[in-house]
């Protein structure tokens, strides 16, 4: 009879307990496999070869920034941050701008040929976007804009149009009208009725899309790989990957690279957390 | 409407309009127009009708770098969905640490390709790569080899990248899913006394179709977009073995510089992206 007692108390506690040790060790293996793999490479960061080589896996036997400094000096580290910093900043504002405008005149007024306009930019949501690589590349060519960055700055705005436009139409149309009927009753004109009533409205909305712009151009590799060729206009990744090349076996700093240009885009994640993983489920989601 | 006010609309929309087709709508066309010629960029195109899509129907190759596609697809479904699910379905049930645990996981998200290219083939890398020190310290050294060139493991390699940074994305987006559950429908099912597993087989994921249809139309159309890790890490190779559909259209073009055949390929992938997401979205209507 006590033996029963204990043999229930015993099953119950592993009913109680094992859930909890699969959770707990499912849930912070993956923490420990993602954060490890980039402590991995921070560390590694500090080594040279000859370190890397002897312990892969330990500490470094000092903390010095040389690696650091000589990717932001010799690989031009600091020049592609900027560059990308431009390129992102820029395609943002051009591509807010052209896809806000037209998204009230589809999201408000009635005419002829209003849906197959919409539906010329939907398409682009869900066509694979470097099938449009080669095509892109020699308008660029004949424009004279190959290798520099206004024309990477034209590309990732037409490729961020569709998914904007299309966002941006969606929540200007749960947008109520009642504001701009009588805005309108008192005598303001459309320019005036889309500064000062549609924008102000839209402001999370254009948060998220340009979340959404900024994340799919700070890390666009295949577009920038093709059109820049020198390394003067070189993005961060395709700084990266160049660099890459340059210093193949020297793996210390190849990581002090990495880690270099994973730091600004985890300051904007840090601070903008909420926004970010949001803009990219309802970007996923609805795009 | 007014005359004056009809100008502005034409003033908001004209600009847009411009430089959408002459930017995205005219490339597009030109994508296909362009499918119909022989051209290497440089000389003159020489109509060829449809013969670029016969060769395409009879290349290996392509079969071979559409096969891979699939088969990233299926890495996902297989991995990367269940382990995003379950860590969904862990983080759902509280834990502690929610807020650390979530931001790790989503850091890969948001890093670009080529940093985490990079970072794997430091992990492949076979004189100080994680991968292989691992397998000699738990005594599994026969199995080291060199992943991204040997034949049997390269495929798998290169997909591996691509299932562990998304990881992060279908897990909110499950997550989201999970929170929709009605709370009700779970405490039912606690009443009724269903065990952890059967409340998940039988409660939880019916009630998640939709969330799992949109993660399968997500897995897919990422796997037929994404082919940076294949151009940085094997770049197709060993012999096109690698080579995924997205990849195989780049190489054409820009390292054969056969830009007709490129384009032809570029067609093709559209058109099966369209032609799945259809169908998948089909199911996902009649099933809600």
């Amino acid at each position: 009879m006590a033996q029963q007692v204990m043999l229930e108390n015993k099953k119950s506690l592993m009913v109680r307990i094992l859930p909890k040790v699969i959770k707990y060790f499912f849930v912070w293996g993956f923490f420990l496999i993602n954060f490890g793999l980039f402590f991995w490479i921070l560390m590694t960061a500090f080594k040279d070869n000859r370190e890397i080589f002897a312990s892969p896996f330990g500490f470094p036997e000092s903390y010095s920034f040389e690696n650091f400094l000589r990717v932001l000096t010799e690989g031009n580290m600091a020049l592609y941050l900027w560059n990308s910093f431009l390129v992102t900043m820029i395609t943002i504002v051009f591509c807010l701008t052209l896809s806000a405008t037209m998204s009230y005149v589809l999201s408000r007024f009635q005419f002829k040929g209003r849906q197959f306009l919409y539906i010329l930019f939907v398409i682009g949501i869900t066509l694979p976007l470097q099938s449009l690589i080669f095509p892109m590349f020699f308008r660029m060519h004949e424009l004279g804009l190959r290798d520099s960055l206004l024309g990477i700055i034209i590309v990732y705005t037409a490729l961020n149009l569709p998914r904007s436009v299309f966002l941006l139409v969606g929540y200007m149309k749960s947008i109520p009208r009642e504001m701009e009927e009588s805005a309108l009753m008192d005598g303001c004109n459309y320019w005036q009725i889309f500064m000062k009533i549609i924008l102000p409205l839209s402001k999370p909305m254009l948060a998220t899309t340009g979340i959404l712009i900024f994340l799919s151009t700070w890390n666009e590799y295949v577009f920038a790989t093709v059109l820049l060729s020198s390394d003067a206009n070189a993005t961060l990744p395709l700084g990266l990957a160049n660099f890459q090349t340059a210093y193949t076996s020297q793996y210390g700093l190849v990581s002090a690279g990495i880690i270099i240009s994973i730091i600004p885009i985890l300051i904007v994640y840090i601070i903008f957390q909420e926004q970010v993983v949001k803009g990219m489920v309802s970007g996923a989601v609805k795009g | 409407m007014a005359q004056k006010n009809r100008w502005t609309l034409v003033f908001f929309a004209i600009p847009t309009l411009l430089f959408y087709f002459y930017f995205f709508i005219s490339p597009l066309a030109n994508t296909f127009y362009v499918s119909f010629f022989d051209w290497d960029g440089l000389s003159e195109q020489f109509f060829v009708g449809l013969n670029n899509y016969i060769e395409l129907f009879q290349d290996p190759i392509f079969y071979s770098a559409l096969w891979n596609s699939f088969y990233w697809v299926i890495l996902v479904v297989l991995i990367q969905i269940p382990i995003a699910f379950f860590l969904a379905y862990f983080l759902y049930q509280r834990v502690k640490g929610f807020r650390l645990l979530r931001t790790i996981y989503f850091v890969p998200v948001v890093t670009s390709s080529v940093a985490i290219s990079l970072a794997f083939s430091f992990i492949y890398n076979a004189q100080f790569g994680i991968l292989n020190s691992f397998l000699n310290m738990i005594g599994l050294g026969d199995l080291t080899t060199d992943w991204l060139s040997n034949p049997s493991t390269a495929v798998t390699a290169v997909a591996i990248p691509f299932v562990w940074q998304f990881i992060g994305l279908m897990m909110i987006i499950l997550y989201s899913g999970l929170q929709a559950i009605p709370d009700d429908l779970i405490e039912a099912g606690e009443v009724d006394g269903v065990n952890a597993v059967q409340k998940i087989i039988y409660i939880i994921l019916p009630s998640m179709k939709p969330v799992l249809s949109m993660c399968l139309i997500l897995a897919i159309t990422y796997a037929f977009k994404q082919f940076d890790y294949v151009l940085l890490l094997t770049g197709g190779g060993p012999v096109y073995l690698t080579e995924v559909s997205g990849s195989y259209m780049y190489n054409q073009g820009f390292s054969e510089n056969n830009y007709g055949y490129g384009n032809a390929i570029a067609v093709a992938m559209m058109v099966i992206v369209v032609i799945i997401a259809f169908v998948i979205n089909k199911i996902f209507k009649t099933d809600d």
